[in-house]
């Protein structure tokens, strides 16, 4: 049980972030358990966040909703989310800005407000300045290189669906554009906290070298009719995939888009 | 094209909704009526509609589920708005005003409110502008905005892999929150590629209804000190902004996920539950309890608990899970056992989910 609860209290402090607004939130739960008269608001507030608060803490609270989640206690910080925290803060916050402009002057209030402000803004973390973000450079907010890769090999209208093999930095992306292009493994694969293994994947995620051959042994066997090959300033092939049959549609980006004849005629073979 | 697809999408988005939204006015208490209110309310009866006709094709058509769904849902949201712009006629020829009008004084406010106020639509303004221009790297968009492509085009829900292609028997973990057909029904009536609609088009509908949820509890909050009411939004908005502090905080999932089910749940229905508590419970201290018609309220109440089951399935338990605990609170302060009850009643749909869930997953 102990474990249980250090366990939760990591998880609070992961989503804390070791930043201030935390801070701002138990203060202002704090000032309402004090200032706020209204005994349905103090419910909603005040002793609703608190029961939840003592709630995520509860071992035998987590224990039951691991097991509802099926086993999967890393989502477990979501529990979090219903203390409304914010509201708590701005809240909070205003009722004292508001008690202080009645009692000591506007400035007062004016002053409150700008310090809770300034408490969120530095006491917290700018979303827009987040390493995830960057720059949308079409409508699909889909990396071009993606997109024009997709162009490139997905099948015309009426035409069977095609299997390709992506570099690992690009199957997050290839069927948010167009599931025409099936991929022989997909995000499940990448991940690396889920440590799945899969044998295309294996050769094409080698830190230096592809083995091209070995590569096309698998591909074949699955019909796998393109590869686009990881940029080519990042890693090196065994050798020449034109060795093997191969014809080369373009390199966009960095990344050499490869079309197997070999393959499409084994379909041909197999399926007429 | 363009423009025809805007058009489309607001009436999809906007349109459809609002109509839709009509159709509890009449058990809405008269102040309490107006545009926003209908919008969410719209939102809050179409969701569940979708679930209502989506689980059932997802369960028994076994070929192009999705073409099946895009017809019954059609139905069913061209009745419903029928209905609503019905309800809207009742309420008018009662000789009531269909939506209360604003009490929107802007000549009468002060410099400081009236700063309030621009900084706070500045806020949003920018939220907006960047939910456009800039693009949030989410490894979870490979399964969650794939899987309304897949619909889209397959016209099959739940029986493709969104990672690979590949096909598998029934995705039950996920068929239940059907966020995803949704947006893939959307793209079929506008046209519209739903990875688009996902990041292009939807921050625009989620985000302002979001704030006007916040604007509904700050309004709620600080009735009789409503020269305030600019501050707490101000606040509101820059807690979101600044809310980055982890990738796991709500605010985070708002502003970088705003399209996916479990950001939705997070950021519009749990407030969104709050909002409804506080409409339901908080009248004046030592006052009376108005005799308002509360009846729409817990009817909003339970749909919001069916909404959090379109967005994602965890949310069925956790939104029953909050308002349990607020219930309890609240009979506490109230000295009324009925509140549980009511409480236990608005979460009946939730334990139908998860019995649902839990009898596929069997």
């Amino acid at each position: 049980m102990y474990g249980i609860f250090m366990e939760s209290v990591v998880i609070f402090k992961n989503y804390a972030g070791g930043r201030y607004i935390i801070v701002l939130f138990l203060l202002a739960l704090l000032y309402l358990l004090v200032a706020e008269r209204n005994k349905r608001r103090r419910a909603l507030f005040v002793y609703m966040p608190l029961s939840l608060l003592l709630l995520f803490f509860f071992p035998i609270f987590r224990k039951v909703f691991v097991r509802l989640m099926g086993g999967e206690g890393d989502t477990y910080y979501r529990v979090l989310w219903l203390i409304p925290m914010g509201m708590i803060i701005a809240y909070g916050g205003v009722k004292l800005a508001a008690w202080l402009y009645e009692r000591k002057g506007a400035w007062a209030g004016l002053l409150v407000f700008a310090a809770v402000g300034a408490g969120i803004v530095f006491g917290g973390k700018y979303v827009y300045a987040s390493q995830y973000m960057s720059k949308a450079e079409n409508m699909y907010h889909l990396p071009p290189h993606v997109i024009k890769i997709c162009d490139l090999i997905a099948p015309e209208e009426g035409e069977e669906r095609i299997w390709a093999v992506f570099p690992t930095d690009l199957v997050y992306f290839v069927r948010q554009y167009d599931t025409n292009i099936q991929l022989l493994y997909g995000r499940e694969m990448v991940e690396p906290k889920w440590q799945y293994a899969e044998p295309v994947h294996t050769i094409m995620n080698h830190p230096t070298t592809i083995d091209v051959e070995e590569l096309l042994k698998l591909t074949r066997e699955r019909y796998c009719t393109y590869i686009v090959f990881p940029n080519i300033k990042d890693k090196g092939l065994t050798e020449e995939p034109e060795n093997f049959g191969l014809e080369l549609i373009e390199i966009v980006d960095g990344y050499p888009v490869y079309y197997d004849p070999v393959a499409a005629a084994l379909i041909e073979e197999q399926f007429g | 094209m363009i423009v025809i697809k805007i058009v489309g999408l607001v009436l999809w988005l906007f349109f459809i909704p609002f109509c839709i939204g009509l159709i509890p006015m009449p058990w809405i208490p008269e102040k309490k009526r107006n545009v926003g209110v209908v919008l969410v309310a719209g939102y809050l009866i179409m969701l569940p509609l979708c679930w209502l006709v989506t689980v059932p094709c997802i369960l028994f058509v076994k070929y192009y589920s999705f073409l099946v769904m895009v017809k019954w849902f059609t139905v069913l949201l061209a009745a419903a708005a029928l209905l609503g712009i019905g309800a809207g006629v009742w309420i008018y020829k009662k000789g009531r005003p269909v939506l209360h009008r604003p009490d929107l004084d802007i000549g009468g406010m002060a410099l400081a409110e009236k700063a309030g106020w621009l900084l706070f639509f500045a806020l949003v303004a920018w939220q907006l502008y960047k939910a456009f221009t800039l693009t949030s790297f989410d490894g979870d968009d490979a399964e969650y905005v794939a899987q309304s492509l897949v619909t889209w085009q397959s016209n099959t829900m739940y029986l493709i892999r969104p990672y690979t292609g590949g096909t598998t028997s029934l995705d039950i973990r996920h068929s239940l929150a059907v966020l995803p057909i949704w947006v893939a029904y959307i793209g079929r009536m506008t046209g519209l590629h739903t990875t688009i609609l996902a990041h292009s088009v939807l921050p625009f509908v989620w985000i302002p209804l979001t704030y006007f949820v916040f604007y509904e509890v700050g309004k709620h909050l600080l009735k009789g000190k409503k020269e305030f009411l600019p501050a707490f939004m101000v606040l509101m908005a820059l807690l979101q902004i600044f809310g980055n502090v982890s990738i796991f905080t709500n605010e985070t999932f708002f502003l970088t996920r705003t399209w996916q089910g479990k950001a939705v749940a997070a950021s519009f229905v749990l407030p969104l539950t709050v909002w409804l508590l506080l409409w339901i419970f908080d009248g004046e201290e030592g006052e009376k309890r108005r005799k308002e018609p509360a009846a729409g309220m817990w009817a909003l109440l339970a749909l919001a608990n069916m909404t959090a089951g379109v967005c994602t399935s965890m949310m069925v338990f956790l939104n029953a899970v909050m308002i349990g605990a607020a219930a309890f609170w609240l009979a506490l302060a109230e000295r009324k056992f009925s509140i549980l009850v009511k409480a236990g009643l608005v979460c009946v749909p939730n334990v139908i989910y998860m019995l649902l869930y839990l009898f596929l997953h069997a």
